[in-house]
């Protein structure tokens, strides 16, 4: 901040809008990629590998009702709930990184806080967390469902499920972040 | 504990952290101690929705809304189109009274507009809580600058129709000035010639005995004098003219004299 503008006062509202606009719901998104969105992806390609979804078809059941709903609305979930969690979270990080460092104290952080920052930025935050809660377990069940047999096919489905996920995440936070630019 | 469990704490966990959120930005806030007050513009300045509000710079509440209110008019007739709604806390609200100032104002390195409260003299009446009041608009910058570039477009414009004019009156100064310093640096020299010196010397001593002259006739007796004269004319003005003449004759004086 201070290579920018040579002076850290803005570092409140600053840090705090970039952490509710960008950060917060980005980072969570990738980490649940890597952690959720690699193990429906596994788990779903072994299914597909060793002929349980086959199964499933013929016991009359749709698997994609069966196997990806629940998913997708426990992902939703999951990430509007972790991005609140991790936004505020860092929030109070930054809070104090701030006192330790730079001696804003709690009540000047949050009156900088409130310059720049407003309640819809942790709606908007919020929004994306559940966007990106939509794209993982998509993302992770088509490659599931399209992975080749043996434990390279799981694997490498895997792999594609994150990679993927990760791109589509960082594309979809793009376009929503110029869509709430605009608000 | 079961899973179901958690995901429930979880959400309950966050929700609060909303809540909690909204509580510290001043979206809702169940403990508010503060009344509200109309203020009205014509302009505001830039001023927002959460612009803070300050009495004597201390932040004492915010701007709750702004409205248009196109037909609006003061009791004196003005049209007043901008209704600003604040709220003000209550330990804050007996410093402002009807004689209060509300000035939008700038603070901070990016410029963030607030709204300040003067505080009013004791003598004048507390606001009632919704009551409405005439702000201060805050002079407008865009307008100021726009008309000085008109301005100093004309005086380009005017320099550049009587180019030949205004270098001839630079000239002249110019002539004038170096005068000006030639007559300075003679009258420097002449300060310093030793016949001048006595001169003013002299000058000196002949105000000092003319100071000395006029304070002897303001004095007690010199009045007299004055009196008696003045007496003695009175006396003499009723005498005939070739009366004196004949006695001026006879003593070997020739005088004209006329009444």
């Amino acid at each position: 901040m201070k290579l920018v503008i040579q002076n850290d006062s803005l570092v409140p509202g600053f840090a705090t809008m970039l952490i509710l606009r960008e950060l917060g719901a980005v980072v969570t998104a990738l980490l649940l990629t890597s952690r959720v969105g690699a193990g429906i992806a596994a788990e779903v390609g072994l299914m597909q590998t060793t002929e349980q979804v086959d199964a499933l078809k013929m016991l009359g059941i749709d698997p994609i009702q069966y196997l990806v709903l629940p998913r997708l609305f426990a992902c939703v979930l999951g990430g509007i709930i972790l991005t609140i969690v991790a936004d505020l979270a860092c929030i109070y990080s930054a809070m104090v990184v701030s006192d330790t460092f730079l001696g804003f104290t709690p009540g000047i952080f949050l009156s900088g806080m409130r310059r720049f920052v407003q309640f819809k930025d942790l709606i908007f935050s919020v929004i994306k967390g559940g966007c990106f809660g939509v794209v993982i377990p998509l993302v992770s069940c088509y490659f599931g469902f399209r992975c080749k047999p043996g434990a390279e096919g799981v694997g490498s489905a895997t792999t594609n499920s994150v990679v993927t996920a990760s791109i589509v995440i960082i594309i979809i936070d793009f376009l929503l972040s110029y869509l709430f630019s605009h608000f | 504990m079961k899973a179901e469990f958690k995901v429930g704490l979880l959400f309950l966990g966050s929700m609060s952290l909303v809540i909690g959120f909204a509580y510290v930005m001043g979206v809702i806030n169940p403990f508010s101690n503060t009344n509200t007050l109309n203020i009205r513009y014509n302009y505001a300045g830039g001023l927002e929705d959460g612009s803070p509000v300050r009495v004597m710079g201390i932040k004492v509440g915010k701007v709750r809304r702004i409205e248009f209110e196109p037909g609006f008019k003061e009791n004196n007739g003005e049209e007043v189109k901008l209704r600003v709604e604040i709220e003000v806390e209550k330990k804050a609200w007996a410093t402002m009274r009807k004689d209060s100032k509300f000035f939008i104002n700038l603070a901070g390195v990016i410029g963030e507009k607030f709204l300040e409260i003067s505080p009013g003299s004791l003598s004048a009446e507390e606001f009632a809580p919704g009551d409405s009041v005439r702000g201060e608009d805050p002079p407008r910058i865009d307008q100021l600058i726009s008309q000085s570039y008109g301005l100093a477009g004309k005086i380009i414009e005017l320099v550049n129709k009587n180019e030949g004019s205004v270098s001839n009156v630079i000239l002249q100064l110019d002539k004038l000035t170096t005068n000006f310093n030639k007559t300075l640096v003679l009258l420097d020299k002449t300060s310093q010639n030793k016949d001048i010196a006595r001169l003013i010397d002299n000058a000196v001593k002949i105000s000092d005995d003319l100071a000395y002259l006029t304070s002897n006739l303001r004095s007690k007796k010199a009045e007299d004098t004055y009196a008696l004269v003045q007496r003695l004319l009175f006396r003499l003005d009723p005498l005939d003219g070739p009366v004196i003449k004949k006695f001026f004759q006879e003593e070997g004086v020739r005088a004209h004299v006329g009444f």
